[in-house]
């Protein structure tokens, strides 16, 4: 519902300016989107698998799949700053002197890049959430506290762990892919 | 009496048994996961390949219908929502009808506003 009310700002603008909105998408990277999307389904799989060996009490692969979790969130995380970066080099960020062509349509490409920074760092923030709860995790299955009569945390952690790669599922096609065909 | 008790905690071990069994039976298999994974992997190249092509208004349609497939994948098989209890799913679907009621409700007002005017 928190992440609805973003989604249903977005909806309002895009109906409001559809030409400049996909003006405004084409400056994304879309093999870096496509490529982090990838990277966030990899994650899910390790994540379930995480849970799956915490349900068979496989103490040493659920560390392991934990740490191979947290190694794809990073990356994830870590592709996202480097296109923030482009966009900080390219000066489309909403107030940091911000230039779009035509000069125009800047304010309703401010509106798109506002949304952009919005969705995709409130998102981020929750990978960040996430990940501090992998480490939780992974520092009680080092010590070997997850059984198979006892796995409740894992299992919860899965489910916000697959919850934040679903919200990015919608994401990546709102932000990135449904108007580069213009 | 004591008699009592050991039926009593047989009878719980028992029911504690097929509970186990019950939970084994229900986690899905990592072949499962891996099936999922992999359809995940294909339909996120499928519509970044389809997002090319100029389907005029049709593009938004299929990478929407696209992420819903790959979301209901997720939910149902990593979330493990579909071998949940029915009232789980009473609340997943609940979470889908506001979400619904939310941008339809807003979008009926904000795309008619300019028949009045």
């Amino acid at each position: 519902m928190f992440f609805g009310g973003l989604f249903l700002t977005y909806t309002v603008n895009r109906a409001a300016y559809p030409g400049i909105f996909a003006e405004a998408s084409h400056h994304l990277n879309v093999v870096l989107g496509t490529v982090n999307t990838a990277v966030l389904i990899c994650s899910s799989m390790t994540m379930a698998m995480a849970v799956y060996c915490s349900h068979k009490g496989r103490q040493k692969a659920l560390s392991i799949y934990l740490i191979l979790t947290m190694i794809l969130g990073l990356g994830f995380l870590g592709i996202k700053a480097a296109e923030w970066t482009e966009h900080f080099q390219h000066h489309l960020v909403p107030g940091f002197n911000f230039q779009f062509s035509p000069a125009a349509a800047a304010g309703p490409a401010q509106l798109y890049f506002s949304l952009y920074f919005a969705m995709t760092g409130m998102h981020a923030l929750h990978m960040i959430i996430g990940l501090g709860i992998l480490t939780f995790l992974l520092i009680e299955s080092f010590r070997a506290r997850y059984t198979p009569e006892y796995n409740t945390p894992v299992e919860l952690s899965g489910i916000y762990w697959h919850f934040v790669d679903i919200i990015w599922i919608y994401l990546f096609p709102l932000l990135y892919l449904i108007d580069i065909h213009k | 009496m004591s008699g009592h008790n050991e039926r009593l905690q047989e009878a719980a071990e028992k029911i504690d048994d097929q509970m186990a069994i019950h939970a084994d039976e229900h986690s899905p298999s990592p072949k499962a996961y891996l099936a999922v994974f992999l359809t995940l992997l294909c339909l996120t190249f499928l519509t970044y390949e389809v997002a090319l092509i100029n389907l005029g208004k049709w593009n938004v349609v299929v990478a929407l219908a696209i992420a819903f497939v790959k979301s209901t994948l997720v939910a149902l098989v990593f979330m493990h929502v579909y071998q949940s209890s029915r009232r789980t799913k009473l609340v997943v679907v609940a979470g889908l009808v506001w979400l619904f009621f939310l941008i339809f409700l807003t979008m009926s007002d904000y795309l008619t506003r300019h028949w009045l005017y």
